[in-house]
């Protein structure tokens, strides 16, 4: 049975799996929870560090996400049984998994640590502060990337986990 | 740690904005239909659709949380 759809674009013998659409209404709630996230990252460039209310507000935004991307992600599968199964999901490449894209994103992860790393090794110096003490410093960085942390909880929660095959 | 906030610190600010520049654009072009750039969530999907995977990969994303807006 094909549980996806074949994407026109593909070449012959390549499926793209894909989830339904979103709905009108689901994609008001999208709208809605970036436009929070947005504000609460706001808030967030606010807090002072090594306060209870910027460790409550931290965690408490980061628990309220995934809590919402479980539901998010229960609800899909709810409303979408055709694509269930080990690595199903709207954005899987299914069998043609793009190596050159893993090889990008692992490569940007690796020169920010390099250039992270350096910031610690190094004594502060103006080109390699570490990423902590940019954001601490430039709020406007701090709510950016708070926005990017909540995005990340967001995806690792609403992400099915790989199911047995029965 | 004290810092100043100076023009000097431009480099690594550019640095930065365009590392997240980076990410943004490679996730936008995952999300494109013709495109086999794969996504944040195809790559969590594909490497961490195991329980223990994902939840080592909650456990660094708490830590980040902890480490980067309330440390």
């Amino acid at each position: 049975m094909d549980i996806g759809d074949r994407d026109a674009s593909s070449p012959p013998g390549r499926t793209r799996r894909r989830g339904r659409p979103l709905g009108v209404g689901e994609l008001i709630a999208v709208a809605l929870l970036v436009t929070a996230a947005v504000v609460v990252a706001g808030f967030a460039s606010g807090w002072k560090e090594y306060t209870w209310g910027a460790r409550i507000g931290t965690f408490g935004s980061g628990l309220i996400v995934f809590g919402l991307g479980v539901a998010w992600q229960h609800r899909r599968e709810r409303t979408s049984p055709s694509v269930q199964g080990p690595g199903a999901g709207p954005e899987t490449g299914g069998g043609s998994f793009d190596r050159r894209g893993v090889a990008i994103w692992v490569g940007i992860l690796v020169v920010a640590a390099a250039w992270d790393v350096c910031g610690l090794l190094t004594p502060p110096d103006k080109n390699h502060l570490t990423l902590s003490a940019l954001e601490l410093a430039y709020r406007p960085l701090h709510s950016l990337m708070f926005v990017y942390w909540l995005f990340a909880g967001w995806v690792l929660a609403s992400t099915p986990l790989r199911r047995r095959r029965s | 740690m004290a810092v100043i906030i100076g023009s000097d610190k431009v480099i690594g600010l550019t640095f930065w904005c365009c590392v997240l520049l980076a990410f943004t654009v490679i996730e936008v072009i995952g999300h494109v239909p013709a495109s086999r750039m794969p996504s944040l969530g195809a790559l969590v999907t594909r490497y961490f659709s195991h329980p223990i995977g994902r939840a080592f990969a909650l456990v660094v994303w708490l830590y980040a949380g902890y480490h980067l807006f309330s440390h």
